[in-house]
C-alpha cells in the first residue's frame, strides 16, 4: 500500500498551482517542439535548464520532463501532415501516416497518434511506479554481447518493413549502416571517413540526415512532379477523429507498442526510435494483410506511436532508480537534479521521494493536459493541409535550415542536410525507401562498439554470443525471422533453374 | 500611405536606427557593454555544461552583462576553440577550456595552436578522475588489483568513456611500469562506462566522476584519484602519486582569444573568481566530486605551459600522436 500512499502524495506535491503551471508548459513547449521538425527535445531541454534554477527541484524536473514527453506527442504531427518526421522516434509514422492524410484521413490518424501517446503513457507510469528497481537491474545484465545479438535482430526486423522490395531494403540499410561509421572511431579514438572535414569527426547528425532525406527531398520531389495543387483539394478531408472502426483496428497494436515501447526504452541508447519500429514490423508481421502497410493503415500509425511514448517513460527508469542517463534528454535530467542539489543514484527514490513521486504523477497529468491540448489541434494542423504548396515549401525549407542550424550552429551542417536532401530526391525515384537506411544509421554505431567491446572482453573469441543465453536467443530469433525469406528465395532460384 | 502607418514607419526606422547606434557610441566606454558570448565546446547538458551554466549565471550578475552559452560541441571538443581562433579579442567571444584542447591538438590536425592562439585567463575547478571496482570485489586496494592483473595478463578489463584521455594514460603509465596487460574498453560516456561495471561486464573502471552517485550508494569502491592531491571528498582514498605513478589532473579554465587587452582579461578573472563563491556553483561542485583548483591568469598560463609536453607523451605512449 506504500506506492498508493506516495503516489496520492505525489499528486498532491503535482497539483500545487506552481507545478500544474510547469507541467502545462512543458507539455505545451514539449508539443511545439515536437511539431518543429528539427528542434529537437534535447537542445529545447538545455536552453530551459537555468530558467529553472530558482524553483524547487521537483518543479524543474516536472517542467523538462514535461518538455520530453510531451515531444514525443508532437513529433508524429508533420510525419502525418507532410511527411517530415518531427523527431527521429516518429520516422516510421510517416510511413502510413502521411498516405492516411494522402487519403483524406489525416484527422484520424493525429487523433489515434494522440490517444495511443495517451493510453502508452499511462501504461508506462504504470511499469514506472512497479517495476522500477527490478527492471532496471535487469537492465544491467544486457552486456555488450547481448546488445550485439539484439541489434543484428533490429537489422533483420528491419528488412521486412519494406513496402516494396526487400533487397532494396537491404541496400538502403547497408547504405545506413556504411554511413553511420563515419566519425571518431569510438575504439581507437581516430577519425575515420572524414575527409579533412573536422566537422565529420562526431559522424554525419541524424538531423540533418533525417531533415534533408525526408524534408528537403519531399519539396524536391512535389516540385519535379509539378504539383501545384494539394492532394487534399482533390480528396477532401475525411473527419477528425478515429471512428469505432479505426478504435477496433488500433487498440491492441496500441497496447502491443505500449508493451515494446517501455522495455526498449529502459535500455540506453536510442529506445525510442528502436521501440517505433520495432513495433511497426511486429504489427505488419501479424496483421491478416501485411501487403497494405505502408498504404495508410491506421496500425502502423498506432504501434509506433504507442512505442515511442511508452519508452519515453521507460526511459526515466535507469535515471530514478540508478541515477545513470539512458539518453540525452535524460541526461540533461540528471544535471538539473545536480544543479538542483538532488544527489542521483539508487538512494534517490528514499532521500528525495518528493522528487520521485511528484514527478511520476505530474507525468500522469501531463498526459492528461497532452490529450486536451492535442485533440483540438487536430482541426487547425489538418487545416495545414490546404496551404498551398507555393506557401509551404518555402516553410519546410526554412525550419529544415533553421532546426539542422540551432543544433550545433554550425553550417557544414545545413550543406549536409542539402547534399542529403537531393540524394534524397533520387533515391526516392528510383523506388528505394529512406526509412531502413535512417534506422541502421540509428544502430549502426551500437551495433558496431557493442561487436568490439565483445570481442576486447572475449580476448578476440566470436564464442561469446553463443555462450551466454539472452545472446543465443535473439541470434536464434533472427535466424527464425531470416530463414523463411533465404528459403523462398532458394525455392524461386532453384525452380527457375528447374524451368531452364 | 495612411498617417498613422507613417508615423508607425518613422517611429519603427528610430528605433531600428538607434539600436544599431547603441553599440557603436558606447563602444569607447567601460567593458562590457553588451552580452559576452561564451563557447562551451561540449553539447549542451553534459558534465561541462552541466558545471558552467550555474558559474555563468553567478557571474553574468556579477559583470552586468548576460554571459551567451553557445553549445559548439564537435570534433571532440575543438571546433570550440579553432573558432575562437578567430574571433575578435575583444573580450566578448570566451570559452570553457580543458587540456583536452591540448591533448586533441597533438592527435589531429586541429587549426590551433593550444600555446599561442589563446589567452588564458582563470583556471576554476578539478575534475575528480579515479579508478573503481565493484564494492564486492576482492580488490580492496590498488596493489591488489595490479597484483591480480600481473599475474592474469589480459583477463582484467576496463571501462573508460573515451580512449586518449587522462582515464586512458593512467592505466597504460600503470601497465608500464608494473609490466602487466589489461585491456581498454571504450564506452561513448561515462554513464555507460558506469554501468558496464556495474553489470559486471567489465571489473574495473577508469574515467570522471559519472561514478559518484554509486559511490555514494555504496555499490562501488574508488582505489585511487588521479589528481596531485587527496580529493577532499575522498581523503581515505590514495592519488596515484602515492602510489608511485604518475598524476593527471584534470582542470577547467577560461580562455580567450590570443593578445587581449590586460585590463579586460582582469575584469573577467576578477569576475569568475568571485563568481566561485557562488552558492549554486559550489553545491554543483560538491556533488559531482569535483573540487575548486583555481590558478591566477599568470599561473594557469605558466601551468599550461608546463603540463603541454606531459600530455604530448602521453599521447604517444598509448600511439596516438599525430601521423606525420
Amino acid at each position: 500500500m506504500d506506492v498508493f500512499y506516495n503516489l496520492l502524495k505525489g499528486f498532491a506535491i503535482a497539483s500545487e498551482p506552481l507545478n500544474l503551471l510547469f507541467c502545462f508548459l512543458g507539455v505545451l513547449i514539449g508539443t511545439l517542439v515536437g511539431v518543429l521538425p528539427g528542434i529537437g527535445p534535447t537542445a529545447t531541454v538545455a536552453l530551459l535548464l537555468p530558467i529553472s534554477f530558482s524553483v524547487p527541484p521537483v518543479s524543474a524536473i516536472i517542467l523538462l520532463a514535461g518538455v520530453y514527453y510531451g515531444s514525443m506527442y508532437g513529433g508524429s504531427t508533420t510525419s502525418i501532415l507532410v511527411n517530415l518526421p518531427g523527431e527521429s522516434a516518429s520516422i516510421v509514422t510517416c510511413l502510413d501516416g502521411y498516405q492516411m492524410a494522402k487519403a483524406g484521413r489525416a484527422g484520424p490518424a493525429l487523433g489515434i497518434a494522440a490517444f495511443s501517446s495517451f493510453i502508452a503513457g499511462t501504461i508506462g507510469l504504470f511499469g514506472l511506479v512497479w517495476l522500477a528497481l527490478p527492471l532496471a537491474n535487469a537492465a544491467l545484465k544486457m552486456g555488450p554481447p547481448e546488445y550485439f545479438t539484439m541489434m543484428c535482430l533490429g537489422i533483420i526486423v528491419l528488412i521486412f518493413m519494406a513496402r516494396g522490395s526487400m533487397v532494396k531494403s537491404l541496400i538502403m540499410a547497408a547504405v545506413g549502416l556504411a554511413l553511420s561509421f563515419i566519425g571518431i572511431d569510438t575504439i581507437t579514438g581516430r577519425p575515420r571517413f572524414t575527409f579533412g572535414i573536422p566537422t565529420l569527426w562526431d559522424g554525419i547528425g541524424l538531423v540533418p540526415l533525417v531533415m534533408g532525406l525526408f524534408g528537403i527531398s519531399e519539396v524536391l520531389l512535389n516540385i519535379g512532379e509539378g504539383v501545384t495543387r494539394r492532394f487534399v483539394v482533390e480528396t477532401g478531408i475525411k473527419g477528425l477523429l478515429p471512428t469505432v472502426r479505426d478504435w477496433k483496428d488500433s487498440l491492441p497494436s496500441i497496447l502491443r507498442g505500449s508493451l515494446i515501447g517501455f522495455f526498449l526504452g529502459i535500455l540506453p541508447g536510442s529506445g525510442a526510435v528502436i521501440a517505433s519500429f520495432v513495433s511497426y514490423t511486429l504489427e505488419k508481421k501479424i496483421s491478416t494483410q501485411p501487403e497494405r502497410f505502408g498504404t495508410g493503415m491506421i496500425q502502423g500509425v498506432a504501434g509506433p506511436e504507442a512505442a515511442n511514448n511508452a519508452a519515453s517513460t521507460g526511459a526515466f527508469i535507469p535515471l530514478f532508480s540508478l541515477g545513470i542517463p539512458s539518453n540525452s534528454v535524460i541526461a540533461i535530467l540528471l544535471g538539473a537534479l545536480i544543479i538542483h542539489g538532488v544527489r542521483p543514484g539508487p538512494s534517490l527514490i528514499s532521500d528525495n521521494p518528493e522528487v520521485f513521486w511528484g514527478t511520476v504523477a505530474s507525468m500522469y497529468i501531463g498526459n492528461v493536459f497532452l490529450v486536451i491540448l492535442n485533440l483540438p489541434l487536430i482541426g487547425i494542423w489538418v487545416r495545414i493541409l490546404k496551404i498551398p504548396y507555393q506557401v509551404l515549401f518555402p516553410l519546410i525549407l526554412l525550419f529544415c535550415i533553421i532546426g539542422t542550424f540551432s543544433i550545433t550552429n554550425n553550417l557544414v551542417d545545413v550543406s549536409l542536410m542539402i547534399l542529403f536532401g537531393v540524394i534524397g530526391y533520387f533515391l526516392r525515384r528510383l523506388d528505394y525507401e529512406i526509412a531502413p537506411l535512417i534506422l541502421s544509421f540509428v544502430l549502426g554505431p551500437m551495433m558496431e562498439l557493442n561487436l568490439r567491446q565483445s570481442l576486447i572482453i572475449s580476448n578476440g573469441s566470436f564464442g561469446i554470443f553463443f555462450k551466454r543465453p539472452i545472446s543465443v536467443a535473439f541470434l536464434l530469433i533472427g535466424v527464425a525471422l531470416f530463414f523463411p525469406i533465404v528459403w523462398s528465395f532458394l525455392k524461386r532460384y532453384l525452380g527457375e533453374g528447374r524451368i531452364r | 500611405m495612411g498617417k498613422r502607418s507613417q508615423v508607425f514607419c518613422v517611429s519603427f526606422a528610430v528605433i531600428a536606427l538607434s539600436l544599431i547606434a547603441i553599440p557603436n557610441g558606447l563602444s569607447q566606454d567601460k567593458y562590457p557593454n553588451r552580452p559576452i558570448t561564451f563557447l562551451i565546446p561540449f553539447a549542451a547538458g553534459g558534465s561541462t555544461d552541466v558545471m558552467f551554466r550555474p558559474l555563468l549565471d553567478a557571474a553574468s550578475k556579477i559583470i552586468g552583462q548576460p554571459l551567451v552559452v553557445v553549445n559548439k560541441p564537435g570534433a571532440s571538443g575543438t571546433l570550440a576553440p579553432a573558432s575562437m581562433k578567430t574571433a575578435k579579442p575583444d573580450g566578448y567571444t570566451l570559452s570553457s577550456c580543458t587540456n583536452n584542447l591540448m591533448l586533441v591538438s597533438y592527435m589531429e590536425d586541429v587549426g590551433y595552436d593550444p600555446l599561442n592562439d589563446f589567452t588564458y585567463i582563470i583556471r576554476l575547478y578539478c575534475s575528480t578522475f579515479g579508478i573503481a571496482v565493484k564494492s564486492d570485489s576482492p580488490w580492496k586496494t590498488l596493489k591488489d588489483l595490479v597484483e591480480y592483473a600481473k599475474q592474469h595478463p589480459n583477463e582484467i578489463k576496463y571501462s573508460t568513456s573515451s580512449p586518449g584521455g587522462p582515464h586512458h594514460f593512467a592505466m597504460e603509465d600503470i601497465a608500464r611500469k608494473e609490466g602487466l596487460k589489461w585491456n581498454i574498453v571504450p564506452y561513448p560516456s561515462g554513464g555507460n562506462a558506469t554501468m558496464a561495471l556495474l553489470g559486471g561486464h567489465v571489473q574495473v573502471t577508469s574515467q570522471d566522476s559519472s561514478w559518484a552517485p554509486q559511490y555514494h550508494a555504496g555499490k562501488i569502491r574508488i582505489l585511487a584519484t588521479f589528481g596531485d592531491e587527496r580529493s577532499s571528498y575522498l581523503p581515505n582514498v590514495p592519488t596515484l602519486k602515492e602510489l608511485g605513478y604518475r598524476s593527471w589532473s584534470s582542470p577547467n579554465g577560461i580562455a580567450g582569444p590570443a593578445n587581449m587587452n590586460k585590463n579586460i582579461v582582469k575584469i573577467l578573472h576578477d569576475t569568475f573568481k568571485k563568481a566561485m563563491a557562488d552558492p549554486g556553483f559550489n553545491k554543483t561542485l560538491d556533488n559531482m566530486l569535483v573540487s575548486p583548483c583555481y590558478l591566477g591568469t599568470e599561473d594557469y598560463n605558466r601551468y599550461v605551459r608546463e603540463v603541454a609536453p606531459v600530455l604530448k607523451d602521453a599521447v604517444r605512449m598509448v600511439g596516438l600522436e599525430k601521423k606525420k
